[in-house]
């Protein structure tokens, strides 16, 4: 993507097709259509089978082979109930939750000085300091030079593993500068300044107020990074009982382990909960904050992808 | 790109710059020195007898004597009746540290906040020793990287195949463990006199030498675990769901194939067999532990690979997984299999011994229903069947280096507590909890746990496995007599250890070489790779790692006798 | 990574061509006056100097024959020696092979599908339908791998919703989440599901870049709709083809660790062994050593860091922009 799109908007098209167009084809009307609409079925069916299956009735589920089904018959909502029971699911979503909301801030306390700081071409070590972010797109150190860092600095089987060494993502710092550089007037900045003003206060009170939309979007990364946690947790936190959400559903849904004792004493054997309902039911808890936060993702995204964010 | 182009951080030249200062960097080092070549480790050996800075041999007197009396160590006594416990520890050591064992946990880990822990903090005289669970299905792997950390608390416990997943172990362990030998050496009977009544052999069995060349300079880095004694694992029958289908008890390999048949119905969901990794080679003659045999015909040491019942063994896994007798998901490597034999979905379990006296509990108080019982010692090819048993001691606990020494004496004091012997309130306590909480007594006064005490106290390893004076089978006596009688019937034919007197590490080359080899005889026995492949695979094995480590294990050999 | 460029534009009216002349000030006067960004960057810095080129440096081991228990000076450089080692592994060829195979297959089938998605959808006239299709291919890019992985097996595993309904048909079981012999099939479908939404959204916005008039001057002249496709659509969306071929060139190498992790177990080591997860089993998890590991890691870094170097210059070539500019 060039410059020259950031000034460009989304051309809105008209819900009409333009006069010079002529009228596509039959068969190339029937097998768009088609493609698509199996594209979406794709997407779509398994997240309904799962939802349908976390609100079954043991009955229900029984009649239907005891795994997944598309219409439940009978409504329940024990399996919600178990997981947010007290137990070990709780503790998970909770913990998860947790790392979610520092990491981000973290992150976002990260992004935003180095991309203010880093928006003043000409101004000390700027270069220098552009460069050692944007040679982390080109090199990566390697899982274990990594792994003996976190191990070093004394974080392994420590959460803070899982926030520190993920904390900066370099293209989101490069979007944001961008946005700070190309979006914010110049000329206000320069007037805060003639009126005294510190670069703190033109940061909180000029720049960030401006960059609301790209700033959600980002968190927004971050959050869905954080949340999704999987591979740091197996790498350096294999012995914390409490694990973040994606492991225990790995640990619950590529096997038929048993699930963490939901509630204090309540061990695998006595849950409540038909068991493909609990475990429908807990991808259905990973699955709904992303769903939460989706529709803010869309709305600014296309914006951020027209500020040149081409690969996150 | 309306940029122009000077203005670009990202410009070829500055870029190249960067790149190539880090080339010339890398490319700089070997001529620095280029000489110097990779060290692996070669693996070593230890003597574990006539070593005279062991503790000191006192008999420790048992306050009963067996009901049933064995061969030890292949065949334990066993106790059928309960006596009413003796204190074994008169005057309790006050202590007030607070430290941490990290432990291997198959299953459900138990809570940490319950009585029991308590109890027996009190018992001990102030000393907390919280246990942290980890999971045991990959402790031995991540056990490596959790002592690289020191962040294993202030013990591990770790079982005597654990080793194996550690690239050189002697190094490790002298390294990050602390070194026993001046506080245990002498005479220990005054302050744990149940310690000094361990076994001498035992106590060898815990040494490492500092100089991996040097035997010499053999120190204790752990304490010694429990020799349970007999086979350690069983493949467990569920015989209620066998007679609900009128089939009988295999006696032979294809029995158990013909069972399996009869049984599985993948429609209805249910399946004869699941794991068959390491229970079954001894059906077909293969060796345990470090997978090493004496060929007497060639008068040379083979690995199992090399051995004639490997390829029939590997021939039967594929069979019984390309007619569906086994479940599914078993290549996941993930399954609980407990649940699902509990559950009938599995009508075989390998697992470890312990899990038949965790099933009767489990019966006994309405977890689980029907019977489990392990198959005996079969053979094919007319071969004289084999059975492994443990050798030696199961494991150890080692202690982090940097504790001070009154600390590890302190340690020292709940492990004396710890190996307390059957018959002791000490042992009662450990193994059954607190009366009426954890256990109550049945009509007949042996202990029977309650839904709590079978789900704290029956935790496969805890405090009530980091040392044992003297091993006995207990329990429920019904138990107790099958499980003497199950030991009787394979005492003839349990394995012989080659390196008796000896504890040998395999060199890091052949430890990785192992594991690869594993994963490919789980290719071949889950169908994705084909049979015919076996003697690829088995000279890679050798070819990577396996020859050079036939070396190591023969002088092993020799010198475990005396050549 | 067009980011990258997009650093300057606004700022360019004002400093064009002036960054080299530095206003006559000291590097004290400079400091008095930008210590406030300066002192925003630091914690950044301090990340990346912590967590990106601590571990970059730390690569030095693979030079070394590395133990952690001897001190850090202590152990001996030995060359070359682990990568010898490395490519004598028999298993690090497969698991390269695999990681090319994998990383080819995401270029030739999954690259394109997001491209005729976009166009396709940029086809739809109706903006509501456009947009409902458009955040429901979208959403599972935000799913976690183990999600993914999890909805391919609760849907096509031996034990999923179509063995079941197989099953009730008479059928056999689906054994197509465990079958290594097709994985490549079941990786591209995983691809597509989670993947395939973004690629499209970036080519949507591509091709809401292209002046429609084009299209209608194009239209007037007489030309088809496939001549215009390949005549006005194509060219108009190749920098952002050519930008996101050489990103992934550059991470050719890196084609992912969870989905060959999470489903190594089910398809077996020998299909879904690929360079990050050969790290971890053999070294970190392994016995192989933190040498070992650490080598095989930096190949796959200095490799990866030449593609992107290569595919940029023969880029630049082709006369496209690439990822960084020509100076």
């Amino acid at each position: 993507m060039t410059a020259t799109d950031i000034s460009a908007r989304p051309r809105r098209r008209k819900n009409t097709r333009p006069v010079w167009d002529d009228e596509p084809t039959r068969f190339g009307k029937i097998t768009k259509a088609a493609f698509l609409i199996c594209y979406a079925a794709a997407v779509v069916i398994p997240l309904w089978a799962i939802v349908a299956t976390s609100f079954a009735s043991e009955d229900a589920l029984n009649r239907a082979g005891g795994n997944l089904l598309l219409l439940p018959t009978e409504l329940s909502v024990q399996a919600y109930q178990e997981i947010f029971s007290g137990g070990a699911l709780t503790e998970s979503l909770l913990l998860t939750l947790l790392l979610t909301a520092g990491g981000t801030a973290l992150s976002m306390v990260l992004t935003i000085g180095a991309a203010y700081g880093l928006s003043r071409p000409g101004s000390l070590l700027h270069r220098p300091l552009l460069m050692l972010v944007l040679f982390t797109f080109l090199f990566a150190p390697g899982m274990y030079p990594q792994f003996l860092v976190v191990q070093k600095l004394g974080l392994f089987d420590n959460y803070m593993s899982l926030i520190l060494p993920m904390a900066l993502n370099a293209f989101n710092l490069i979007v944001l500068r961008a946005f700070f550089m190309n979006s914010v007037p110049t000329e206000l900045i320069d007037a805060a300044k003639m009126d005294g003003a510190t670069e703190f206060r033109i940061l909180f009170r000029i720049v960030l107020p401006m960059s609301k939309a790209i700033l959600a979007v980002i968190a927004l990364f971050y959050a869905v990074m954080y949340w999704n946690i999987y591979f740091q947790a197996v790498l350096y936190i294999p012995g914390q009982d409490t694990q973040p959400i994606q492991v225990v559903l790995q640990r619950m849904l590529m096997s038929t382990q048993g699930l963490p004792g939901a509630a204090g004493e309540v061990s695998q054997y006595q849950t409540q909960a038909p068991d493909s309902a609990l475990k429908m039911a807990v991808v259905v808890c990973t699955i709904l904050p992303i769903v939460i936060m989706y529709p803010f993702i869309q709305r600014h995204f296309t914006k951020a992808v027209i500020t040149g964010a081409v690969k996150g | 790109m309306a940029t122009p182009s000077s203005r670009s951080p990202f410009r070829r030249r500055s870029l190249f710059k960067a790149a190539g200062l880090g080339a010339a960097g890398a490319a700089g080092l070997p001529v620095i020195s280029a000489c110097g070549d990779i060290e692996t480790s070669g693996g070593s050996s230890q003597a574990t007898e006539g070593l005279d800075f062991l503790p000191e041999y006192k008999e420790w007197p048992l306050p009963f004597e067996p009901d049933l009396v064995g061969e030890p160590p292949n065949h334990p006594s066993a106790f059928t009746s309960y006596p009413e416990p003796v204190p074994a520890i008169t005057d309790v050591p006050s202590g007030s540290g607070t430290y941490e064992i990290t432990v291997p946990m198959w299953g459900e880990p138990p809570s940490s906040d319950d009585p029991y822990y308590q109890a027996l903090f009190e018992a001990w005289g102030g000393t907390q020793l919280n246990i942290r669970h980890a999971d045991g299905n990959d402790f031995a792997e991540t056990s490596v990287q959790w002592i690289q950390a020191n962040e294993f608390g202030d013990a591990i416990h770790m079982f005597a195949w654990m080793l194996l997943s550690h690239t050189d172990f002697q190094a490790t362990v002298t390294d990050k463990f602390y070194d026993l030998t001046d506080i245990v050496s002498g005479d220990i009977s005054d302050r744990w006199p149940l310690l000094a009544g361990l076994p001498s052999s035992s106590w060898g069995r815990s040494v490492w030498s500092t100089d991996p060349d040097d035997p010499e300079t053999g120190r204790i880095f752990g304490i010694p675990g429990p020799a349970a004694g007999g086979p350690g694992n069983g493949f467990f029958v569920r015989t209620d769901l066998l007679e609900a289908d009128g089939l009988e008890m295999p006696t032979t390999v294809d029995e158990v194939l013909d069972v399996a048949r009869a049984w599985t119905d993948d429609a209805a969901g249910r399946w004869a067999l699941c794991g068959l990794d390491y229970y079954t080679p001894q059906w077909f003659g293969l060796p345990s532990g470090d997978n090493w045999w004496y060929d007497e015909e060639t008068d040379t040491i083979k690995h199992r690979t090399e051995h004639p019942g490997y390829a029939e063994w590997l021939e039967f896994r594929r069979t019984a997984w390309d007619e569906g007798l086994v479940h599914p998901d078993a290549p996941t490597g993930t399954l609980d299999t407990q649940a699902l034999h509990q559950a009938g979905t599995i009508l075989f379990q390998q697992d470890g011994i312990s899990w038949w006296q965790t099933y009767i509990d489990r019966v006994n108080n309405g977890e689980a229903e029907g019977d489990i019982q392990p198959l005996g010692a079969i053979a094919t090819n007319g071969r004289d069947p084999l059975v492994h048993v443990v050798h030696g001691i199961d494991g150890w606990t080692f202690l982090r280096k940097d504790l001070e020494p009154e600390q590890v004496e302190e340690i020292l004091d709940v492990v004396n507590f710890c190996a307390a012997p059957y018959g002791t309130t000490e042992y009662e306590l450990l193994n059954y909890g607190v009366e009426g909480e954890h256990f109550d007594y049945g009509d007949d006064g042996t202990p029977v746990f309650t839904e709590t005490g079978t789900s704290i106290v029956q935790a496969p390893v805890n405090y009530k496995t980091l040392a044992r004076v003297a091993n006995f089978l207990q329990g429920d006596p019904e138990y107790v007599q099958r499980r003497f009688d199950y030991n009787a019937s394979v005492l003839e034919y349990a394995e012989v250890d080659i390196f008796e007197g000896m504890r040998v590490e395999g060199p890091a080359d052949f430890k990785a070489a192992r594991a690869t080899l594993e994963d490919q005889e789980n290719d071949v026995a889950y169908g994705r790779a084909e049979l015919s492949s076996i003697p690829d695979m088995v000279e890679t094995f050798l070819g990577s790692g396996g020859e050079a480590a036939r070396e190591h294990y023969t002088a092993a050999y020799k010198a475990a006798r005396g050549e | 990574m067009a980011a990258l460029e997009t650093s300057a534009p606004a700022a360019s009216g004002r400093t064009t061509g002036r960054i080299p002349i530095r206003r006559k000030t000291t590097v004290r006067q400079r400091l008095r006056h930008d210590w406030p960004l300066l002192l925003m960057t630091l914690p950044a810095m301090a990340q990346l100097a912590v967590f990106f080129y601590w571990p970059s440096a730390w690569n030095i081991i693979a030079f070394m024959d590395y133990k952690p228990t001897r001190p850090f000076w202590e152990n001996p450089f030995v060359g070359f020696g682990w990568f010898e080692r490395l490519f004598s592994n028999p298993y690090f060829l497969p698991a390269l092979g695999n990681t090319l195979q994998f990383a080819f297959a995401q270029l030739l089938f999954v690259f394109p599908l997001s491209i005729v998605l976009a166009l396709l959808m940029h086809s739809v006239i109706s903006t509501k339908l456009r947009s409902t299709f458009q955040s429901i291919v979208y959403l599972p890019y935000f799913f976690s791998w183990v999600l993914v992985v999890t909805v391919f097996v609760q849907m096509l595993g031996s034990d999923g919703l179509v063995s079941n309904w197989l099953l009730g048909l008479g059928g056999d079981r689906l054994g197509f989440t465990s079958n290594p012999d097709t994985f490549m099939i079941l990786a591209w479908m995983q691809w597509s599901w989670k993947d395939a939404g973004w690629g499209m959204i970036i080519f949507l916005a591509a091709l809401s870049s292209i002046n429609p008039n084009l299209y209608e001057a194009a239209a007037v002249d007489g030309a088809s709709r496939w001549k215009r496709l390949w005549h006005i659509t194509l060219p108009g969306i190749r920098p952002v083809i050519v930008l996101l071929l050489i990103l992934q060139l550059g991470g050719i190498l890196t084609v992912g660790f969870e989905q060959y992790q999470l489903q190594r177990d089910a398809v077996g080591f020998q299909t879904t062994e690929v360079l990050d997860t050969f790290v971890y089993y053999r070294s970190i998890v392994g016995t192989e050593g933190a040498s070992f590991g650490t080598a095989a890691g930096l190949f796959k870094g200095v490799i990866g860091l030449v593609l992107v170097l290569v595919a940029n210059n023969v880029a630049h070539r082709l006369g496209e922009q690439g990822i960084y500019q020509k100076s």
